[in-house]
């Protein structure tokens, strides 16, 4: 193979590379965002006693996860387009409500985790189940289930390149761009590969250092 | 009006889907009264109390604190829940949170205190379960008995009217039992209105006013302590008595 690379392109093409890295980070963003949001709905209503409403998650779980991502960015895109919804906006939302069904799930597993009596304790003392749920059962399931979460982001990143498909100019997208003007394939993916690769090491460092910061906050205020 | 029961409760009945848990249940408990509920595993007596401040809901007749009754549509359960504190067999206490902040957490969500205040009155009641030098130390770290001295120190800080104790010592290894027992004797001679789940006869020989003994969902016996060790009414209550005496 006598392939030559030519990085040249790269630094030809910074601003379509930077303008797709800043997309794909915003895009990133909104959708953890949302997701988390979601998730969290979500995965507290799956956990109530009510039949109900543990209903209305399961369905919204079942029906986000099940269908490809893919069609999720179409099928937004194509709905709301009497709308006149940015394709951005119709990625952020097929993003969220894809990814905020496996929050929800990671959410309910979480709850579930943390013994009923700490629930029962919190309301005993008069906290009403919101405030029950914020200060004694959310910060027990999310230090149990961090290490999920924090795959879930990276996975949300990685998945934000079907944004590509409705033509929201993220890495993807660019890269395909750039290939389409200079036929350098390779350096093109190589090189969003690496930034993809950039992006999901430091969020989930990041996340995993939040939580570990977290720790030690509440041992430093219990030491001194 | 005063010489009203602070819990009243009166012909409960609870099932669960088609089990019934408990059996027309009648029962009351004064100011400053102590009533030790005892009975055979499975005989409802945690569903009891969990009824009394709204924890589990009932099916029929009525559960009254204070005249208000816990299982009516309108009544704002987070209220009545702050004028009662509760104590569990499994401590309870919130493993992320220090000790004091175990303690400060309802004062300053639920009685909105500020924060000196909330510390003030949390480190004043560990003082009096003996724990003053505990505060920062995280739940985990500290022995059984330590535990459930700091959960009552926590339902202690929202000044309640009443306390629930639900078999406190169960949980507990044999020598950590005495210094539990000793803080609610405390509370008792303080004139403390109490309803102890226990297995503790000696406590409640001591400490109590009325047994009411439990058996199938049913309150069988309801009597003056005395008469209840010297001579239960029912066949149940003696065999009950005999086999947890001599064990
Ligand atoms: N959530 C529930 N669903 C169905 N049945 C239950 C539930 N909770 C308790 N029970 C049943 O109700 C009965 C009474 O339970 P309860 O916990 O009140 O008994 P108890 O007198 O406190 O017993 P123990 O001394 O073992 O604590 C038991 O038969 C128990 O199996
Ligand atoms: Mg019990």
């Amino acid at each position: 193979m006598n392939y030559s690379f030519d990085w040249s392109v790269i630094w030809e093409y910074r601003e379509l590379i930077t303008r797709g890295f800043i997309n794909t980070v915003l895009l990133s963003l909104l959708g953890l965002i949302f997701a988390a949001l979601l998730g969290i709905l979500m995965g507290t209503l799956a956990s109530v006693s009510s039949r109900r409403l543990r209903w209305i998650a399961t369905i919204y779980v079942e029906t986000a996860r099940n269908i490809p991502l893919l069609i999720h960015m179409y099928f937004w895109y194509i709905a709301l387009a009497y709308l006149r919804l940015p394709a951005f906006a119709c990625a952020v939302l097929g993003l969220s409500i894809y990814s905020g069904a496996y929050v929800t799930e990671v959410v309910r597993s979480g709850i579930a985790a943390v013994p009923r009596g700490q629930y029962a304790a919190a309301l005993a003392t008069g906290l009403p189940p919101f405030a029950a749920m914020r200060h004694v059962v959310y910060p027990q399931a999310l230090k149990i289930v961090t290490p999920s979460l924090a795959g879930l982001a990276s996975q949300l990143i990685k998945d934000s390149s079907l944004a590509s498909v409705i033509a929201v100019a993220e890495l993807t997208y660019e890269a395909g761009a750039i290939e389409g003007l200079t036929f350098r394939t390779f350096e093109a993916y190589i090189f969003v590969s690496l930034l993809y690769l950039a992006l999901v090491t430091i969020v989930s460092q990041v996340l995993m250092l939040l939580t570990r910061s977290r720790k030690s906050e509440t041992i430093s205020v219990s030491e001194g | 009006m005063s010489d009203r029961p602070m819990i009243e409760i009166e012909s409960v009945s609870k099932w669960y889907e088609s089990f019934r848990v408990l059996s027309d249940c009648t029962t009351a408990v004064g100011r400053g009264e102590v009533v030790v509920v005892c009975g055979p595993s499975g005989s409802g007596k945690s569903t009891l109390i969990k009824c009394v401040n709204g924890l589990e809901p009932y099916q029929e007749g009525r559960i009254l604190v204070e005249g208000v009754e816990v299982g009516a549509k309108g009544t704002n359960l987070p209220e009545l829940r702050a004028g009662i504190g509760m104590v569990f067999q499994h401590f309870e206490l919130y493993p992320h949170l220090s000790v004091l902040e175990n303690i400060t957490l309802a004062q300053r969500q639920v009685l909105k205190r500020s924060k000196a205040e909330a510390d003030e009155r949390g480190r004043a009641l560990l003082a009096r379960v003996g724990l003053a030098e505990k505060e920062r130390q995280m739940p985990a770290d500290l022995s059984g008995g330590q535990q459930q001295r700091v959960a009552i120190a926590r339902a202690l800080a929202l000044d309640p009217k009443a306390m629930l104790f639900d078999e406190p010592t169960s949980a507990l290894d044999p020598e950590m039992i005495h210094e539990v027992l000793a803080v609610m004797s405390e509370l008792a001679a303080e004139g403390m209105t109490m309803m102890v789940v226990t297995h503790e006869m000696g406590f409640a020989r001591r400490v109590a006013n009325r047994v009411v003994f439990m058996d199938e969902g049913r309150i069988v016996e309801d009597v003056e302590t005395e008469a209840f060790f010297t001579a239960p009414e029912s066949e149940r209550g003696r065999d009950f008595l005999s086999k947890i005496l001599n064990h």
